[in-house]
C-alpha cells in the first residue's frame, strides 16, 4: 500500500447494501467538514422511514427502511442535503489518560518510529502533543475514530493483520487514531489488527455500558488528550 | 420452555437483528439465514421477526417442557420427534415431554427453530439477537450451553388439521433458482451490486470477480465468509478512511482475497469495496458451507427490488396457506 | 386446489377403478383426453391382487393434492418398497399450492407397494401404498 490517502474531489453518494446510501465528502479529513457530517446525521435521523445511520470519517451511511423509502430517490435528497448542511458547531468535553507508551503494551512502537526514521521518543512527543477529537463510531461500543494524529505520524494499515492484547490500546492506522477501550471480564485477551499499537492505558475508563445512563461515556465531537506516563523499552 | 439437552458450541438465539444502534459501533446480529427464521415465524402466526435459535453445530438435542407447536426451517437436519423423522422445513405441534433431535446437515449449514410465541429472552436494545463479541442479547450474550433453559412467549394453544403438522415448500424451490449457463449445478450464484470503490480495481480484477468460482474457506463463520481465489487487484491502491459496513458487502483487504461481511461482522473498517451481496441472496450464503463455490452475478437496483419482492411474496404466502393448516384455539 | 382439478382427480379414480383404459371427452371448447399406461395397467392389475390380500394393509391420503414421494430438499424419496415404517411415521407427502400434508403410516410394519406415482393428482381416501403390518 502506498500510504497515500483516498482523496475525492467532488462529494459523491454510492448504494452500500441494496438499502444503503453512503455519502463521502470531498477534500481531506477536516473538523469543519466531520462538523456538517454530523449535522447531516442529525437532519437524516428525522426524515423517517431510515432504519439507522453511521458517521465515518469523511462519510455518512444511511439505512433505509426499503417499505418507506426507495434508494435511488433518497441518493439525490442525501447529496442535496449534505452540499447545504451548515454545520452546528460544538464544543464537546476533554478526556484525558495517561499512556504507557512502547515496551509490552505498545510493542509497535519500535517499528512505527523506525518506518519514520526517527527516535521511539519523537513518536511519542508528537503523538502525545495533539488533542484529539471523536470522528465517528469505530468497530465495537468505544470511544470511536480519532482525529487529530500529526500529519508525520501517518503509517499505512498493515497489510496482514496481526494479534495483538486487548485493553486500552493506543494505536494508529492511516491518518487515525484510537483509543481502545477495557478488555471484557470473560472476553479475549488477543485480537487481530491491522493496526500499530504504539501504547496501553492501563485504567482506562468503560466506554459503554448498558446498565449505565448515558450508555456511552462519550459523544461524536469529545476530545481526547494522552498524557505520557512513562516509555517503556 | 425449550429444556437444551444437548448441544455444541456456536447455537445461539437471534431474530432478524438489532438496528439503530451504529452510533455505538454495534451491528446488527441476527439470524444468517433471515428467511428461513421469517418462514418458520410465519408459518406459525408468529411475527416475522420473533427469536427463534440458530443452529450452526450438531448434533443438538432440545427437550419441550409445554405443549407448544414449533417450526424447523433452512437446512435439513435429519430431524426426529421422539424418534419420528420430521421432514425440511416442517411445522409440528409438540407435547410436554417430547424430545427433539437435530443432526449435522449434508447440504446447507444452518437450521433454524421457531416456536409459538417465540424465545422470550429480554430484549436489550430493542432485539433478542445474541450480540456474542460484546456480550449481550439472546440468552445472557453468549451461546447455548446444555442444561439452558429457554423461556418461551405466552400465546393460545394452536389446533392443527393434521396431528403431524403440514410442511411448508422451501425458498430453494418456491423462488426462482439463480440459473446460468455458466455456473455449474454445485456453484452457489449470487448476485451482486458495484459498490463504491468497484471501478478503482483493474480491468483483469474486475472479470476475474465476475468468471472466478470462489472457494469459501474454512475461516467462515457469521462475522463474514473469506473466500479463495483469483488474486484481485486496484489499478491505483490508496488508503481508505474507516466508514461503515453493511452486512454483504464484499471487501478486498491487502491479500486480494475477497472478504464478504456477514451478521457478526465488523460495523466499519477501511478496506476497498468491491460489490455488495444483494439482501435477497443473503439466504443463500448463509447455507453455503466451507468447501462450497460462489460466483457472483453482476445485476442493477431493479433486479435487487424485484427479488425482495419476490420474497416478500413468498412470505405472504407462507402466512397465508399455513393459516390453513394451524389455527388458533379460541379461549 | 381449484374445483376443476378435483373433478379431474375423481374422474380418473373412477376410470382407473373401472379398468377403463381410454377415454376422451368432448363438449364446445373444452377437451378432455386420458390414457392409462400400459404399465400402469400391470400395476392396478397387481395392486388389485394385492388389496384383496386381507393381511395387508393400506395407506390413505389425507386429501387432495399431488403425491409427493421426495421432498424437494432430500436427496431420496421418503420411502422404498421394502422399507419398515413406525406408526405414524410420515411415509409421503401431498401437495396443495405451496403446503405438504403428511401421509402417515397407520401401524408399524413393511411397505410392499406404491400404489400410485409421483406428480399423480388424488384425492382424500386415495391409496397410495400398502403395507405388511407386523406381527400383532
Amino acid at each position: 500500500m502506498s500510504g497515500r490517502i483516498t482523496i475525492l474531489n467532488q462529494p459523491r453518494v454510492t448504494y452500500c447494501g441494496d438499502q444503503g446510501l453512503l455519502l463521502e465528502a470531498a477534500g481531506d479529513l477536516e473538523l469543519a467538514t466531520q462538523e456538517r457530517i454530523w449535522a447531516l446525521n442529525e437532519q437524516v435521523l428525522e426524515w423517517g422511514g431510515v432504519l439507522d445511520t453511521q458517521p465515518g470519517m469523511n462519510s455518512l451511511l444511511v439505512l433505509l427502511d426499503p417499505d418507506a423509502n426507495d434508494v435511488t430517490e433518497c441518493r439525490d435528497r442525501l447529496l442535496r442535503a449534505w452540499k447545504e448542511v451548515r454545520s452546528t458547531a460544538r464544543k464537546g468535553k476533554l478526556l484525558e489518560v495517561g499512556v504507557v507508551y512502547g515496551g509490552e503494551g505498545g510493542c509497535d512502537l519500535v517499528d512505527v518510529a523506525r518506518y519514520h526514521r526517527v527516535d521511539p521518543a519523537e513518536i511519542v512527543k508528537l503523538h502525545a502533543n495533539a488533542e484529539y477529537t471523536i470522528f465517528a463510531p469505530g468497530v465495537s461500543p468505544g470511544f470511536g475514530y480519532l482525529f487529530g494524529l500529526d500529519r508525520r505520524l501517518f503509517i499505512p494499515r498493515r497489510d496482514v493483520p496481526v494479534m495483538r492484547k486487548v485493553g486500552g490500546v493506543v494505536s494508529i492506522a492511516g491518518a487515525q487514531a484510537i483509543l481502545g477501550p477495557p478488555r471484557k471480564p470473560d472476553g479475549a485477551d488477543l485480537g487481530p489488527t491491522g493496526w500499530h499499537v504504539i501504547g496501553r492505558v492501563p485504567d482506562v475508563p468503560v466506554a459503554f455500558d448498558l446498565a449505565r445512563d448515558p450508555m456511552s461515556l462519550v459523544s461524536l465531537g469529545d476530545r481526547i488528550r494522552f498524557r505520557v506516563e512513562r516509555i517503556e523499552k | 420452555m425449550i429444556e437444551v439437552s444437548q448441544t455444541p458450541p456456536l447455537n445461539t438465539v437471534q431474530d432478524l437483528g438489532r438496528f439503530g444502534y451504529r452510533r455505538y459501533g454495534i451491528g446488527s446480529a441476527g439470524a444468517m439465514d433471515r428467511l428461513a427464521l421469517a418462514v418458520g415465524n410465519c408459518a406459525l402466526g408468529n411475527a416475522s421477526g420473533a427469536a427463534g435459535i440458530e443452529f450452526q453445530l450438531f448434533p443438538v438435542m432440545l427437550k419441550f417442557r409445554v405443549d407448544t407447536a414449533i417450526a424447523i426451517t433452512g437446512a435439513d437436519c435429519a430431524a426426529t420427534l421422539d424418534s419420528l423423522p420430521v421432514p425440511p422445513f416442517w411445522v409440528t405441534p409438540v407435547a410436554a415431554g417430547q424430545t427433539l433431535r437435530l443432526e449435522a446437515p449434508k447440504t446447507g449449514a444452518r437450521t433454524y427453530l421457531c416456536i409459538a410465541g417465540g424465545i422470550d429472552v429480554p430484549e436489550i436494545l430493542g432485539s433478542r439477537s445474541t450480540q456474542m463479541r460484546d456480550g449481550f442479547g439472546g440468552l445472557s450474550g453468549r451461546q447455548l450451553q446444555p442444561g439452558d433453559i429457554l423461556p418461551t412467549g405466552s400465546r393460545p394453544a394452536l389446533r392443527f388439521r393434521d396431528s403431524f403438522g403440514f410442511g411448508i415448500e422451501p425458498p430453494d424451490s418456491a423462488l426462482p433458482p439463480n440459473a446460468h449457463d455458466w455456473a455449474t449445478d454445485s456453484d452457489i450464484v449470487l448476485r451482486v451490486i458495484a459498490a463504491a470503490e468497484h471501478d478503482q480495481f483493474d480491468s483483469a480484477s474486475i472479470k476475474a470477480f465476475r468468471t472466478t468460482a470462489w472457494t469459501i474457506t474454512p475461516q467462515s463463520n457469521r462475522m463474514g465468509y473469506r473466500l479463495a481465489g483469483t488474486s484481485l487487484k486496484r489499478s491505483d491502491p490508496t488508503e481508505m478512511r474507516s466508514q461503515a459496513i453493511v452486512q454483504g458487502v464484499v471487501q478486498v483487504p491487502p491479500s486480494g482475497q475477497p472478504i464478504v461481511q456477514l451478521a457478526d461482522g465488523n460495523s466499519a473498517g477501511g478496506y476497498p469495496k468491491l460489490a455488495y451481496v444483494i439482501q435477497a441472496d443473503l439466504w443463500r450464503l448463509a447455507q453455503a458451507s466451507p468447501g462450497r463455490t460462489l460466483r457472483f452475478a453482476l445485476v442493477s437496483l431493479d433486479d435487487a427490488r424485484r427479488a425482495r419482492a419476490e420474497q416478500a411474496a413468498y412470505l405472504k404466502d407462507v402466512s397465508r396457506m399455513s393459516g390453513y393448516c394451524r389455527s388458533q384455539v379460541q379461549a | 386446489m381449484s374445483a376443476e382439478l378435483h373433478t379431474i382427480a375423481t374422474l380418473i379414480d373412477l376410470l382407473r377403478a373401472h379398468n377403463i383404459t381410454q377415454f376422451e371427452f368432448v363438449s364446445g371448447s373444452t377437451q378432455f383426453k386420458w390414457t392409462q399406461n400400459p404399465a400402469d395397467q400391470a400395476d392396478s392389475a397387481s395392486t388389485e391382487r394385492l388389496a384383496d390380500d386381507p393381511r395387508l394393509t393400506e395407506v390413505l391420503s389425507p386429501g387432495v393434492g399431488m403425491f409427493v414421494a421426495r421432498h424437494p430438499l432430500m436427496p431420496r424419496e421418503m420411502t422404498a418398497i421394502g422399507d419398515s415404517r413406525q406408526r405414524g411415521e410420515c411415509v409421503a407427502l401431498i401437495k396443495i399450492g405451496m403446503i405438504y400434508r403428511p401421509v402417515l403410516a397407520p401401524c408399524a410394519g413393511k411397505i410392499v407397494k406404491r400404489t400410485c406415482r409421483p406428480g399423480d393428482l388424488v384425492d382424500y381416501n386415495r391409496p397410495l401404498f400398502l403395507m405388511q403390518p407386523n406381527a400383532a
